[in-house]
């Protein structure tokens, strides 16, 4: 969960409201509950690419995991290993 | 698990690559190619589950976004070309995954059919939703483009003044206005170009002697506009659409109100939300226009507009999966469109459904043929009602 600070900080600047504190936040279904918009999401997309120099594939962003708070943190992780290698 | 009786199967063996077979989902609009091994195991799988043993499994992987070239280019969305085919030998598991990726085998008719509702958002990849949610979410994630811009450029050159001859675009709705405005546009008429975007058919219609108003809710498409109009073409910004949004404009002041490509938005919009009441438009356009003038809109069609095009080159064929009620179109169909403006007060007088120049034959023949039959625009021309 290295990459927590990073997603929390962006949905702290562009969702319409917070995520919850702790472990909570991390099942939160951030499309699904209008956290964000498809705008936000293209926006959301690009800063975390431009932050950590990875890049997501189409796969990645239509799994699953790509679209709780949780799953996109651990994606972040492993992409950001797999680009450090 | 079932093959879905939306799949066909069409052949596509050659010479130099024999046994080979489209399956297509034409309602999924997904496919997969197959060798007569994967063709006779979906037709035993039913009586037989352990049908056609563990493989190897020859198929092709065949299916990608073909509207990326353009609205009009070929929406079949598998490789023509079989030499680009990508060939995958796989064991049954795996050959099934794929064939369930691509919607020729389901496991469970419900789930399949929800599939067929709008995408819930951008990432929604299990409901197919409608063409602009499919191109947007293949812009915005496969591509990374502007979808806005990508559907200025697949219509019009790259300085966005002329449209682009190498697209049915070209070849029949601009060679089709070209003839159309010799035919009505003369000297001293006033025209009201609605949507006018970079005016290119503005300056078309002004350049045969009429005096244009171009009317655009874009200021970078007026910008340019106004760039490059001719003489008796001018341009204004204006919503279209919304109350009180043409008020600028004098009432019975036009002799024709062209509008091409923009009513379709107004019953499946490009985005949700989008705030345009094509009743709102049709009593501008009324009140618009001279007594005895005409509304002339030219449309994609509804019936054959973004379905594929099947069979041979020149004697092509079409699978009609939807009219009345689009789950994947995005265009009325015919009635839902007439009655709109008939009911707003109006007749129609005429209507043209519009081919292909001949010289797109070179270009694109498969289009060219496809479309020299099976129309992908027309023109209705509506006049108001009087009481």
């Amino acid at each position: 969960m290295k990459h927590e600070q990073l997603v929390r900080d962006f949905f702290s600047q562009n969702a319409k409201s917070p995520l919850p504190e702790g472990e909570e936040a991390l099942d939160v279904h951030y499309l699904d509950d209008g956290l964000i918009d498809s705008f936000g999401i293209v926006t959301m997309i690009a800063d975390f690419e431009s932050a950590l120099g990875v890049a997501f594939t189409a796969e990645d962003m239509q799994s699953y995991e790509f679209q709780t708070v949780g799953g996109l943190i651990g994606l972040l992780d492993r992409l950001a290993i797999s680009s450090a290698n | 698990m079932f093959v879905p009786k939306d799949v066909i199967f069409l052949p596509e063996s050659t010479a130099s690559h024999p046994d080979r077979w489209v399956a297509m989902n034409v309602f999924a609009r997904t496919s997969l190619g197959l060798s007569s091994g994967v063709f006779r195991l979906l037709g035993e799988m039913a009586s037989d589950p352990e049908a056609g043993g563990e493989g190897p499994f020859r198929c092709w992987r065949i299916e990608y976004f073909s509207n990326e070239a353009g609205l009009l280019a070929d929406p079949s969305r598998f490789r023509r070309n079989t030499e680009d085919w990508e060939e995958l030998n796989l064991n049954r598991t795996e050959l099934v995954a794929e064939l369930k990726k691509h919607c020729i085998l389901v496991d469970d008719e419900v789930v399949y059919l929800d599939r067929f509702k709008p995408k819930r958002h951008l990432l929604d990849s299990v409901h197919f939703g409608n063409f602009h949610q499919q191109h947007g979410q293949h812009m915005a994630l496969t591509r990374r483009k502007d979808p806005a811009d990508w559907w200025m450029r697949q219509k019009f050159s790259e300085d966005q003044l002329s449209v682009r001859p190498d697209t049915l675009y070209g070849a029949i709705q601009s060679k089709f206005l070209e003839r159309y405005a010799e035919e009505r546009i003369s000297n001293g008429m006033t025209v009201v170009d609605l949507g006018c975007g970079t005016g290119v058919y503005s300056n078309l219609m002004a350049s045969r002697g009429a005096a244009v108003l171009g009317i655009d809710p874009s200021e970078e498409y007026l910008a340019v506009a106004r760039a490059n109009a001719v003489q008796g073409a001018r341009f204004e910004n204006m919503k279209i659409g919304e109350a009180g949004a043409l008020d600028d404009v004098p009432s019975a002041s036009a002799d024709i109100v062209f509008m091409s490509d923009a009513l379709l938005f107004y019953f499946v919009p490009f985005y949700p939300g989008q705030n345009a009441d094509i009743r709102i438009l049709l009593k501008d356009i009324r009140r618009i226009l001279k007594p005895g003038g005409s509304f002339v809109s030219l449309e994609p069609h509804g019936a054959f507009y973004l379905m594929p095009w099947l069979g041979a080159i020149d004697r092509p064929f079409v699978v009609i999966t939807e009219y009345l009620r689009k789950s994947f179109g995005i265009v009325p169909p015919l009635s839902g469109l007439i009655q709109q403006v008939t009911q707003a007060g109006f007749v129609v007088t005429d209507m043209r459904e519009i081919v292909p120049a001949d010289y797109f034959k070179e270009i694109d023949p498969r289009g060219y043929y496809f479309a020299s039959e099976f129309p992908l625009w027309h023109l209705l021309e509506f006049r108001p009602f009087a009481h």
